[in-house]
């Protein structure tokens, strides 16, 4: 009995001791896990804050070059814009003294013109006026030397015709 | 021709050119009834025309000149007469028709009849016309010439 007692006590201890070196083994092993894991925790943590940092660099340089860029961009499209503008401002200045050369000969063409039919059709009035006045005044002095010549005096006037006729021998 | 001397005295009365167109329609009507030897017809037909005509026609038929002589010769010398044509200011009296008519014949000759026509925008003076040439004597035309009208 006893030395199954001690055979289930000696198995007992054996499985004991089994248990236990299978338990620090695996602890070991455990704690070897853990200490590769926190080792990878604070590599990933080093690794992050290495890449923050040079995304804030980048970030940082990128912003400076854009903005560089920028000016830059700004600058040339302002000098190019300016240039565009004065050559713009150039041809306009020519255009428009083109265009009022034109319209400056064409009006005075208009000018002319507009003169000289003004100046025909005063000549033309001026022309009628002056005719209407020399008829209408001839028609007075017609009516009043008609009037003021008697029929004596007009045959008379009529013999001294024939008398004019003969001389120039028309009769 | 052996009766100008008859003609002449009637010609003398023909002072205008429509009393030489008259003396020829009479002659023209004359000359219808030329073989009618009825003293009335031709009466009837004498009738018609201006009484100086009428007696000179009846004194030449008496005098021994026939119809048909009468109307050629006496119609040849109307329609040779050549007309004076004077345009004047007035309508002329027929005195005063006479009265240029003499100055003509005195001036220019027998065988002209005056041709009048009125136009009184002369004013005064005459336009005469003789064998295709004209001469402006009237007053219109002198105040044309010297007042500018």
């Amino acid at each position: 009995m006893e030395i199954l007692l001690i055979i289930i006590e000696s198995g007992v201890i054996i499985i004991l001791g089994i248990s236990l070196v299978v338990f620090v083994s695996s602890y070991k092993n455990l704690l070897a896990d853990f200490y590769l894991l926190k080792e990878g925790i604070e590599r990933e943590r080093f690794r992050r804050r290495k890449v923050e940092k040079v995304e804030k660099i980048f970030g940082e340089n990128v912003k400076k070059e854009i903005a560089k860029a920028g000016e830059a961009a700004r600058k040339e499209i302002s000098g190019a814009a300016l240039a565009e503008l004065e050559v713009f401002k150039n041809t306009l200045s020519l255009k428009t003294l083109a265009t009022y050369e034109a319209v400056d000969k064409a009006v005075a063409r208009e000018f002319d013109k507009a003169k000289a039919e003004i100046d025909a059709f005063k000549a033309q009035k001026m022309s009628e006026i002056t005719n209407k006045a020399a008829a209408a005044t001839a028609d007075i002095v017609k009516q009043t030397l008609g009037k003021v010549i008697g029929p004596k005096e007009q045959e008379e006037l009529v013999l001294k015709a024939l008398e004019d006729a003969k001389r120039q021998n028309l009769l | 021709m052996q009766n100008d001397k008859i003609y002449s005295d009637i010609l003398r009365q023909i002072r205008t050119k429509s009393d030489a167109d008259e003396l020829l329609a009479e002659l023209d009507g004359l000359s219808e009834s030329i073989y009618k030897t009825d003293p009335a017809a031709l009466e009837a037909t004498l009738s018609t025309f201006r009484s100086s005509h009428a007696a000179f026609i009846r004194a030449a038929l008496a005098g021994g000149i026939d119809k048909l002589t009468l109307i050629k010769e006496l119609g040849a010398q109307v329609a040779a007469l050549k007309p004076v044509s004077l345009a004047l200011a007035f309508e002329p009296t027929e005195e005063f028709a006479e009265r240029l008519h003499e100055w003509l014949i005195q001036n220019v000759g027998e065988g002209v009849v005056l041709d009048f026509e009125v136009k009184p925008e002369i004013i005064a003076g005459a336009i005469i016309s003789y064998n295709g040439r004209y001469l402006d004597f009237s007053l219109s035309n002198f105040l044309k010439t010297y007042g500018q009208f």
